[in-house]
């Protein structure tokens, strides 16, 4: 029998989004989070203070605002899911993260000790808290999870490639359940400093558009689709494919051939036409306009859904946010409102418009790109196909 | 140089206040056998962070002590007093 792996539970941190009703009322809410971060750039920052609260200080003073969010979020997710953590078999349990820059707000604070100081002032918790994948350790740790794990980087695709990771391990047999999603902490002056620069690449943008950043985690529950279906699990979607491609550019740019993008896509669709489609949408004109031609060539009378905009780029989580928002859509079987921009103006936001429409949605395809030319997509298909 | 006394006292204090919540917390049992590990679950990195801060309230280096061997309020302070004495290192 095919394994197919399902989502079933759904756990967010973002800025000014806690739980997951609000992360779907915002998207008919016409306010947004985004406020200027700089000079040269807009976003939105989480509130530690609700995250904060919830983790010991003893524990939490050890860790980086990034790794605070992804322990939050994935109890969140646990919570959401039902799951019942005593009773899995946790050694067929893995966690998978993604994450692109790691912990610096820890860090930056560490260097200034170090320069002022000297070493000895240096935290011995330095190594432990910046690594990328101290997440996954500490989520498996205090969830006693021992199987498979990993942590994937690949700038904003990074989440897309650790949820596809995870459901492919459930599918082949070697996990019942995962923990996967992704993860970043953005709001520190080094990554804001690397930020600008990129988002100073390419085509100048609108002062109201362009390369906007976010953070925060976002983490989905995964199951076998037969086993969540006998525990009364409800499924929010199933994964259906994914793929992913590469036309090297510029190590630091987006990549502005539309044919990464194209394979990509067509791989993980096979013979499917896509309900809806949500783009990278990077905000930078030229890869924007790449994705548009590789739109209109593989997806050509898909709906459009850019529901990260309302936020902004969060690179190691910006994949499981679009999951996350698929994944609802499908289980609700309503399309959220579309960007009142033409599909050429990916780079521009758009206004919230309505309210969630009901409509027959029977899959999602959601793409994601990595600077130096990498592409990837993500297939969801309701549980009914 | 402070007797073992009085460095249990600074070893016992420290070790309260890192686990403390906000501040001294008089419900920690801690006497100078405690196992720190087993009984606390101070792991092996806590440990260098009290003992960075005995050495910035003894104004002492603990360097070349084996923190390995640590286990107890009693050990720190007999590393404190070795390292103070000039005598090898615990």
């Amino acid at each position: 029998m095919t394994r197919r792996a399902a989502i079933t539970g759904i756990g967010v941190v973002l800025p000014e989004t806690q739980t997951v009703a609000e992360l779907w009322s915002r998207q008919m809410s016409g306010v947004s989070p985004i406020r200027p971060l700089s000079d040269r750039l807009r976003g939105s920052v989480v509130d530690e203070g609700g995250v904060s609260a919830a983790i010991a200080p003893r524990l939490s003073r050890k860790l980086d605002s990034f790794t605070r969010y992804a322990l939050v979020a994935v109890q969140r997710a646990i919570d959401h899911a039902g799951l019942d953590m005593e009773r899995l078999d946790r050694e067929r349990c893995g966690v998978f993260v993604g994450n692109c820059f790691g912990g610096w707000r820890f860090t930056e604070a560490e260097l200034r000790h170090l320069h002022r100081e000297g070493p000895r002032a240096v935290s011995p918790f330095q190594a432990t808290s910046w690594f990328p994948a101290a997440p996954q350790g500490q989520i498996t740790i205090s969830h006693g999870v021992k199987g498979f794990s990993k942590t994937f980087m690949a700038d904003r695709a990074s989440s897309l490639l650790s949820v596809a990771a995870a459901a492919r391990m459930i599918e082949q047999g070697k996990l019942d359940a995962a923990i996967a999603g992704g993860v970043e902490s953005t709001n520190t002056d080094f990554i804001r400093t690397a930020i600008e620069k990129l988002a100073d690449e390419g085509d100048p943008s609108s002062p109201e558009g362009g390369f906007t950043v976010s953070e925060g985690a976002v983490f989905l529950i995964l199951e076998e689709v037969e086993s969540a279906a006998r525990r009364g699990a409800t499924v929010y979607a199933v994964i259906g494919g994914f793929a992913m491609s590469n036309a090297p550019c510029e190590a630091d740019r987006y990549g502005a051939d539309p044919e990464p993008m194209i394979r990509a896509m067509r791989r993980a669709l096979g013979n499917r036409r896509p309900t809806i489609v949500m783009p990278d949408a990077c905000g930078l004109g030229g890869p924007d306009r790449a994705e548009d031609r590789a739109l209109s060539e593989v997806c050509g009378g898909s709906s459009l859904a850019i529901p990260k905009q309302k936020y902004g780029h969060s690179f190691g989580a910006e994949g499981a946010v679009d999951i996350a928002y698929a994944s609802l859509m499908l289980e609700r079987q309503q399309k959220l409102p579309a960007p009142a921009r033409t599909e050429a103006a990916l780079s521009t936001p758009g206004q919230a418009v309505a309210q969630a429409q009901r409509t027959r949605i029977d899959s999602i395809l959601i793409n994601a790109r990595a600077a130096g030319g990498a592409a990837s997509s993500l297939l969801l298909t309701a549980r009914s196909l | 140089m402070e007797d073992k006394e009085t460095l249990l006292e600074v070893v016992n204090r420290t070790i309260v206040n890192y686990l403390s919540e906000e501040g001294a917390d008089d419900s920690i049992a801690l006497t100078q056998e405690s196992d720190l590990e087993r009984e606390f679950g101070i792991d092996s990195t806590e440990m260098i962070c009290i003992a960075l801060d005995i050495e910035k309230e003894l104004g002492v280096s603990l360097k070349g002590v084996k923190f390995s061997k640590i286990k107890t309020p009693n050990d720190l302070v007999n590393a404190v007093f070795s390292c103070r004495s000039g005598t090898a290192p615990a």
